[in-house]
């Protein structure tokens, strides 16, 4: 019996430190993040170095952090949104789940990235890039890819990776990208016969990349940042841009709307803070490109500066996102589903 | 069977004397079923509601536009047929790899047992994403071994078949589980008495043995069914064209944004699970299994000579395969590039044991507090339905179930919409973690109590009543000990499934309660594959002293 009671006893004191614990730490501010563990980590910690302001950050994917501040939307448990696609923004703020603040040093960032209404802030440009295994193509005899059509080259016929334009910001803009650039019945001819060589839709923008740095496929394509990181592991990828020009991703971060007080001061300091020089510099470390143009990662093996990029209709890809992607959904990939 | 009844009481109101007689009888546990009910209705049934209502609810009141539309799009059935026969494959295979690996473990003289045993609850702990990343290392293009040992090179790793290797050998250990326990558990006296009385061996089986586990074989291919049509990350990863419905759920829901079309699919994955449940309980319901009465008995018969032979090597190719799986991710933890630049190294663990242990010490306090609370409600839901029929016990057995075959996303996203404000505020703190953990693996431990307690004869639970004994006490100190098979079964499923849940969790975890499996995730996502396999490698090191030493204090518990 007094076995059991020491047990028990035990148990409450255990029970009750866990269930005490999650309510007292919560000082600081909480920041969803769908950077990697590391960036998450280094943004934060040049943030506090400069600012004092401590912040703590839980990393969950873009699409998953959106399903839950709609779903803590009665009582909103972070108050900053750090990086992730502008479309989700876009999303998030119609729905009106975050709170304006127009950012200290908005007027250094090109107008056509911004939200009029300041309810997110650009932080960094992302352009895409090709990424190719360079074994894999021996194999196959085939040639780095210099353009959107070689990917429907039928020489890579199950052979490449896309991620699902749906749930990877990745993909949905190599699609608008294609769109702009060739109009879209053109785009969507092409996107069939890409689809012929797709091996696998990936969730994850990141993905396809992986695989190609495992030599599993021969192409893919990802932000340059993730070809940055894949080569600084030391993987062998070879990378490319097509010579009609690349579309690049606007990332983002927001205050979350009606968050604790506190937390909502530290959130409009962080917007303000991120378009500084030091701001960029910490962005720029995780080789995002620059949204507020001058700073260069010295560590960087693409240069992004000589990269030619096409005149991306950010708010149009936005706008048309929905109906895009359900026309991806219906005439691209439901047809392979069918055949 | 008196649950038979129960579906349709004769009068809900409480005047019906019978229903008036049970709960004055037992005033006490009578009002644990009432805790129990209340509690499983608030924590499983109540999330679920609150997501599968955006379904047909708008902000413009009811509205059926989108579920028509929905239903209309030919890719919605496509994937309902897809999850179907994934579902019904891999519960199959995993159900007889379960029954093959389980009858040779009690009734065989095959060598090696404890090993054998060992190796084939590998699978349960499982980290996300693990099986399928070794599938991609083994055997894809520059696969170890489609490349390497056999030279192909256009080697297709993406789709059904994969899906099928996978999610059998992930679910075997749930089959296995649940027929051992029930093998250990039947009185041999009945084997015994067949050979004696000159049956053959084959007799012997398939007159007395297989339909005395049909129970166990039947809920075993459930809850694989179950759990195949509710996967998630492994269709994700490598199901390359072959789309089911809890991906295109997800992908409705995370990434078109469309909360109504996810809630409907999800609502879609329910119905095969929910029907399947119904054909087994009419099925079970119907016969007796009654084996264990209370008489003495001990096990004489082991099966020995030729026939073992085939069965044991039946048994080391499971095993085998399990092995290479998970050897294959402890190489990966040591590579340098796996695939690429394979020279061995202590990196990976150098990075892991830098970074701390911060978010294992987390996964395996929550589980930890998980596991017994999930063990114990399982045993007592599971005696609760079976022996004492409750009015409202149907509200218990839909609900647990409802929450073991609901998708983790949905259990996710309805948790934080449910728990966020007052007076059921949760969000943040470890205790919505724990409560997650419970309802998702509840439903295992009331299966394999079931199970149990259909071949335990009431008379020894009667004999105790007689005694003077509270129906409370007889179930702790009577019923309970007789359990133990199923209890160690729904602790060890409990505590890795707690270990390596990812898709509910992730929409819980906050700054101070991050998991372990988020964190391998993060790696994946990063490229990082070598720290992701070191992780995974010292988890499942972990889970494998916890189950062993799990297993030495029941031994001696029950020896006392």
């Amino acid at each position: 019996m007094k076995r059991r009671f020491a047990l028990a006893s035990a148990l409450a004191v255990l029970c009750s430190h866990v269930f005490s614990a999650g309510v007292a730490e919560a000082a600081g501010m909480t920041v969803y993040c769908p950077m990697s563990e590391d960036d998450c980590g280094a943004v934060l910690k040049a943030f506090k170095d400069d600012t004092g302001i401590e912040a703590q950050f839980v990393r969950i994917g873009a699409g998953e952090i959106l399903a839950r501040i709609r779903a803590e939307k009665a009582n909103p448990q972070a108050g900053l949104w750090l990086a992730g696609a502008a479309d989700n923004f876009i999303q998030a703020a119609s729905e009106g789940l975050l709170a304006a603040h127009k950012a200290a040093n908005i007027d250094k960032v090109d107008q056509r990235y911004t939200d009029k209404e300041g309810r997110w802030t650009p932080i960094s440009l992302s352009p895409i890039v090709f990424a190719y295994s360079q074994q894999v193509l021996d194999e196959i005899g085939a040639k780095p890819p210099t353009s959107w059509k070689s990917f429907a080259d039928p020489v890579f016929k199950d052979s490449v990776a896309l991620a699902h334009p749906a749930s990877s910001g990745t993909a949905y803009v190599a699609l608008a990208s294609i769109v702009q650039l060739l109009g879209e019945e053109p785009a969507f001819e092409l996107m069939k016969e890409v689809d012929k060589n797709v091996v696998q839709y990936t969730r994850s923008g990141v993905a396809p990349s992986r695989m190609v740095a495992n030599n599993e496929i021969a192409l893919a394509m990802a932000y340059t940042q993730d070809i940055e990181a894949a080569l600084a592991q030391g993987y062998p990828i070879g990378y490319s841009f097509p010579e009609e020009g690349t579309g690049f991703e606007v990332n983002a971060a927001a205050a979350v709307a009606n968050a604790p007080e506190e937390q909502a001061k530290g959130a409009s300091a962080f917007l303000d803070w991120v378009l500084t020089d030091k701001g960029q510099a910490a962005m720029g470390a995780t080789f995002r490109g620059p949204i507020v143009p001058g700073y260069k990662n010295p560590n960087a093996k693409i240069d992004l500066s000589s990269v030619k990029m096409i005149d991306y209709d950010f708010t149009w890809a936005g706008q048309n996102r929905a109906r895009l992607l359900e026309r991806y959904e219906n005439d691209v990939r439901h047809k392979a589903d069918a055949k | 069977m008196t649950l038979v009844s129960q579906a349709t009481p004769p009068a809900r109101s409480g005047t019906s004397p019978a229903f008036l007689r049970k709960i004055v009888v037992d005033p006490w546990l009578f009002g644990i079923f009432a805790l129990v009910t209340l509690s499983v209705l608030v924590f499983a049934a109540l999330p679920i509601f609150v997501v599968m209502k955006q379904a047909v609810v708008t902000d413009h009141g009811f509205d059926l536009g989108v579920l028509i539309d929905t239903l209309s799009q030919s890719f919605v059935w496509t994937s309902f047929l897809n999850t179907l026969l994934l579902g019904a494959t891999s519960a199959v295979i995993a159900t007889a790899a379960g029954f093959l690996l389980a009858f040779c473990a009690t009734r065989t003289t095959m060598p090696g047992k404890t090993f054998v045993h060992g190796v084939a609850l590998l699978p349960i702990i499982s980290p996300p994403f693990v099986m399928a990343l070794a599938v991609v290392i083994l055997f894809g293009r520059s696969g170890l071994i489609t490349r390497e040992l056999l030279g192909i090179r256009n080697a297709n790793v993406y789709g059904f078949h994969s899906l099928v290797l996978i999610q059998s050998l992930a679910f075997t250990p749930i089959a296995y589980l649940n027929i051992r326990g029930m093998l250990q558990s039947i009185d041999t006296a009945l084997e015994d008495a067949s050979a004696s009385l000159g049956a053959s061996r084959w007799t012997t089986f398939s007159r007395v043995t297989l339909p005395l586990v049909t129970p166990a074989i039947l809920s075993s291919t459930l809850l694989v069914f179950v759990k195949s049509v509710e996967d998630f990350g492994n269709p994700m990863l490598i199901g390359g064209n072959y789309n089911t419905l809890a991906v295109e759920a997800y992908s409705q829901m995370v990434g078109y944004f469309n909360l109504q079309a996810g809630a409907l699919l999800a609502s879609l994955m329910l119905v095969p699970s929910m029907t399947a449940f119904l054909i087994h309980r009419y099925w079970v319901s119907k016969r007796s299994y009654v084996t264990v009465t209370g008489k003495p008995s001990t096990q004489t018969i082991r099966i020995s000579g030729g026939v073992v032979v085939p069965l044991t090597l039946g048994c080391y190719a499971i095993v085998a395969a399990i092995l290479l799986f998970y050897l294959t991710v402890v190489y990966v933890s040591f590579t340098k590039l796996p695939g690429v630049n394979n020279t061995l190294t202590l990196d990976h663990y150098a990075t892991v044991f830098t970074a701390g242990f911060q978010t294992l010490t987390n996964s395996l306090l929550l589980a930890g507090i998980a596991t017994p609370i999930t063990a114990i409600a399982g045993m007592l839901i599971a005696y609760l339905l079976i022996r004492k029929a409750f009015p409202g016990s149907f509200l218990l057995r839909w609900a647990t179930l409802l929450s073991f075959a609901a998708p983790g996303t949905i259990l996710g996203i309805g948790y934080v919409s449910t728990f966020n404000a007052a007076p059921l505020l949760l969000t943040g703190t470890a205790f919505i973690v724990v409560a997650a953990m419970v309802v998702k693996n509840l439903q295992v431990g009331i299966e394999a109590g079931s199970n149990q307690l259909r071949q335990i004869d009431k008379s020894i639970e009667e004999a105790s009543t007689i005694l003077g004994a509270s129906n409370t006490r007889t179930f702790f100190q009577v019923t309970l000990p007789l359990l133990k098979p199923a209890l160690f079964t729904s602790l060890s499923y409990a505590l890795t499934r707690s270990l390596t849940t990812l898709s509910a969790v992730i929409f819980l975890v906050s700054a101070n309660w991050t998991l372990i499996t988020v964190t391998i995730l993060s790696q994946v996502e990063t490229l990082k594959l070598g720290v992701a396999a070191a992780y995974c490698s010292i988890l499942v090191f972990v889970v494998l002293a916890i189950l062993a030493v799990m297993q030495l204090v029941l031994n001696s518990a029950s020896k006392r």
